[in-house]
């Protein structure tokens, strides 16, 4: 009943939908940021972050594919007792769009070399989508350096055939994430990434079609493409349980693309149950009615989980 | 420690002033090859008590269940079969033309297993030894994209798909073509002739989309003024997201005098028509034989509303449209008979869990019923003029009205909107569930027919459907009719396989 209801509100509402192609188009420093950016060289890079700061432990936000670090927005000060660290990863957000293969071993060393770039040794890794895929190779290559994963929704449990594969290389080319119109993105937004839309999803929403005709975009769009390509080539499901870190894995019941609905279908419990159990070290926490961006259809589910996870598996 | 230094080097960099964003430029998408083979195919293993006596009629059967195509319904004799439909769709997109013009083909086979050898006629063929010379064209249109400002426009020219609404049947979603327009009620099948489709853009998407046509229907005589031809602008706006307001005027010019259309003749007096559940008319007048010959000239104007049709937006789709049929039948040396019929159509859908088929839907069609003398007061449309000349998908029946999922028995007890011009108020509901969400779909239905107050027949269906690979399903369908005025009880029972190949 409760999802008839919103049915029907957007169906009634659907006319009164805000729509912002006829607004000026925003450059990357201009997007949202919970707390303020800051941008350091990484690699030959400019890497955008926004940093709380204090003494506590350190949790590093890891965003997934085209999205930034203010997707996090309902963590970074969720966690007083901590230190939130939230990156934009280069070809996304305020970083720069490098010509550089965007695979997940290169995302990984990135996150590596931003730690490093900021002194910290060890840290709580949380990684949204392929963030989270980003973060188990982290994971993989360096697990000194991480005293606990967080990952919501991860990429990286699934398998695709070398058909599949092919198929997604193809079809999503350099450009393709510049083709999207007004209603695609928020087609996209409202019934793919998000599963409860509100204010945060609205200006994200905006942020995006805002963005689309800068060059920023265009880099973005590269980035889309090749990241996309190496989520499929670069699976860690194979290795999950060479990963001994303790492992938060969140997802939603509603999450509309993982198990991905063309290739693979399923639920997403089973894919999150596998994937959990395959970790040498993995809990799995399962949100009703959120979505694909679970931590932020649910923010308090998940910060509640977070906050449990972390109390029981402390940092060093 | 070295990190340490590290750290200390990198903090001496840190701003909080922005850099300037260095920016990849992507390359360009690379051009794709000229030649594009969708393939389908389609089958079916039927057992069912329909049966078909007509042998002239047995590769093709068509039409109302009981009708003239001869068909039965016996308690004692099960039809048992296996069909197969296989097609293939060619585009050829020359690379020295940029895109701007292609060629399109579609040739299809349909045939039973073990029908014929060397059998001729549509849908025969499989039988032992059989060489197959069952090949039917159905595309055979060349396609150019001329440069009109940003605005795409698509011109067909050729054998092509012909549907009732504004949407490019080369790159529309199904549910773009089943649920908007005249839901392929009124035309939806091949046709020749010139149309052009466009879309008109903003940065918000499209805004428009827009058809014009106009196609012969049939020319009966070359270089005598004898023709069937259909003339149609539609235009469906989008004022909001998701949201749909569309009007359909089409205009429909028949000088056949009934006689065109090969054997089954075509128009209002023809057998054609009747064959497949429309309206005939008769204008014989005491002691004649022959119908006289009838030119008709005939109009629809029609209006839909729809919110997401496709379930892409959101979990409840809503779509509504209604078609006014006008004009007139001129048979020869006789008055005029004017038309004034009406088709209602209206259907929700609301998805209220996971996966693609878990979604429960309603569906009310209604159409006017012609009254003997005076104007004519039914509906018509493409069924009085080709042979399948119209579609009705989205009902979910498989019996009471006519299963889309057929192959080489179109049947059914409702086959056309029109019900022999007697109107109809057609009710179907169903719902699915999916418990593999987008690989295995459950579904139950319900659908209901009355016509002047008379209970026509009350469907119960089911169907199970596997996705086992990418565009390919696989399942058990099974429905009955209760209550109809049929010597048995109508049902069937079949396993079918569909397959998409891109």
């Amino acid at each position: 009943m409760p999802r008839l209801m919103t049915a029907l509100i957007a169906l009634g509402s659907a006319a009164c939908v805000p729509t912002y192609s006829h607004l000026p188009p925003i450059q990357p420093a201009e997007l949202y940021a919970p707390v303020p950016y800051q941008w350091t060289p990484v690699d030959g890079m400019n890497i955008a972050f926004q940093d709380t700061g204090g003494d506590g432990p350190v949790i590093l936000w890891v965003h997934g594919l085209s999205s930034y670090a203010s997707f996090w927005e309902y963590q970074m000060t969720a966690f007083p007792e901590y230190r939130s660290i939230a990156i934009d990863l280069p070809g996304y957000g305020a970083s720069d769009r490098p010509d550089a293969p965007y695979t997940m071993d290169w995302f990984a060393e990135v996150v590596v070399s931003f730690m490093d770039s900021q002194g910290l040794d060890h840290v709580i890794l949380a990684g949204h989508s392929m963030g989270g895929q980003i973060a188990l190779t982290a994971a993989l290559e360096h697990p000194e350096r991480f005293d606990a994963l967080v990952l919501s929704a991860p990429a990286g449990f699934e398998s695709f055939s070398r058909g599949h594969r092919d198929w997604m290389s193809d079809y999503w080319t350099e450009t393709r994430a510049m083709d999207a119109t007004e209603s695609h993105i928020r087609a996209n937004f409202s019934q793919l990434t998000f599963a409860v839309t509100d204010d945060g999803v609205e200006r994200l929403i905006e942020e995006r079609v805002r963005m689309r005709d800068t060059d920023a975009f265009a880099g973005t769009s590269v980035a889309v493409a090749r990241s996309i390509g190496a989520m499929v080539d670069g699976p860690v499901r194979d290795r999950l349980g060479e990963i001994e870190t303790p492992t938060l894995v969140v997802f939603g019941t509603h999450d509309a693309l993982i198990p991905n609905p063309v290739f693979n279908g399923g639920r997403t419990r089973s894919i999150a149950k596998y994937g959990t159990s395959a970790l040498a070290n993995g809990e799995l926490v399962m949100v009703k009615r959120a979505g694909h961006t679970v931590h932020h259809d649910d923010a308090d589910t998940f910060n509640a989980a977070v906050t449990t996870f972390l109390a029981e598996h402390p940092p060093q | 420690m070295l990190i340490l230094l590290l750290a200390g080097w990198a903090a001496a960099q840190e701003t909080a002033a922005p850099p300037e964003i260095r920016a990849v430029v992507p390359e360009p998408s690379p051009t794709a090859s000229p030649l594009r083979v969708i393939g389908l195919v389609q089958s079916k293993f039927t057992n069912t008590d329909i049966a078909t006596t007509n042998p002239f009629l047995d590769g093709q059967v068509i039409g109302p269940l009981g009708g003239i195509n001869q068909t039965t319904i016996s308690d004692e004799d099960i039809a048992t079969y296996t069909e197969w439909r296989v097609a293939a769709f060619f585009t050829w997109t020359p690379a020295v033309l940029s895109g701007r013009a292609s060629l399109t083909a579609a040739l299809e086979s349909d045939f039973a297993f073990g029908d014929r050898s060397y059998g001729t006629g549509g849908n025969t063929g499989g039988g032992f030894g059989a060489d197959m010379v069952n090949l039917q064209t159905r595309r055979l249109h060349a396609t150019f994209k001329p440069l009109i400002g940003d605005d795409p426009l698509t011109v067909h020219v050729g054998l092509q798909f012909l549907p009732d609404g504004a949407y490019d049947p080369t790159a529309a979603a199904p549910d773009d073509l089943f649920r908007s327009g005249g839901r392929l009620m009124f035309f939806g099948s091949e046709a020749t002739g010139i149309s052009a489709y466009g879309q008109v853009r903003d940065d918000w998407g499209t805004r428009l989309h827009y058809r014009a046509g106009a196609f012969t229907l049939w020319e009966s005589g070359l270089g005598e003024p004898d023709d069937v031809t259909l003339y149609l602008a539609d235009a469906v706006f989008h004022p909001a997201q998701a949201m749909n307001l569309g009007l359909h005027l089409w205009y429909l010019r028949d000088r056949g005098l009934g006689g065109a259309g090969g054997a089954f003749g075509s128009g209002i007096t023809s057998t054609l028509s009747e064959l497949q559940g429309g309206a005939k008319l008769d204008f014989r007048e005491d002691g004649e034989t022959a119908q006289p010959d009838t030119n008709a000239d005939l109009f629809w104007v029609g209006a839909e509303a729809g919110y997401d049709h496709s379930l892409t937006q959101g979990a409840l789709g809503a779509t509504g449209m209604g078609f006014l049929n006008l004009g007139s039948f001129r048979p020869a040396d006789r008055e005029a008979t004017d038309v004034r019929g009406l088709l209602l159509d209206g259907e929700v859908r609301f998805r209220y869990a996971r996966g693609k088929g878990s979604v429960a839907r309603a569906e009310a069609m209604f159409t006017t019923a012609d009254t003997p003398g005076g104007d004519y007061t039914g509906t018509i449309g493409g069924n009085s003029y080709g042979l399948v000349g119209a579609l009705n998908t989205t009902h979910g029946s498989l019996i009471l009205f006519p299963d889309p999922f057929a192959i080489n028995r179109y049947v059914s007890v409702v086959h056309d909107p029109s019900f022999g011009g007697q109107g109809v108020l057609g009710l179907s509901s169903s719902i699915g569930f999916d418990p593999i969400p987008n690989r295995l779909t459950t579904q139950v239905g319900v659908s209901h027919a009355r016509s002047g107050g008379e209970h026509i027949g009350t469907e119960i269906n089911g169907r199970i459907v596997g996705s086992p690979l990418l565009f390919l399903n696989t399942g058990l369908y099974g429905g009955a009719v209760l209550g109809t005025d049929l010597p048995a009880t109508p049902w069937t029972l079949y396993a079918g396989l569909d397959w998409v190949m891109f």
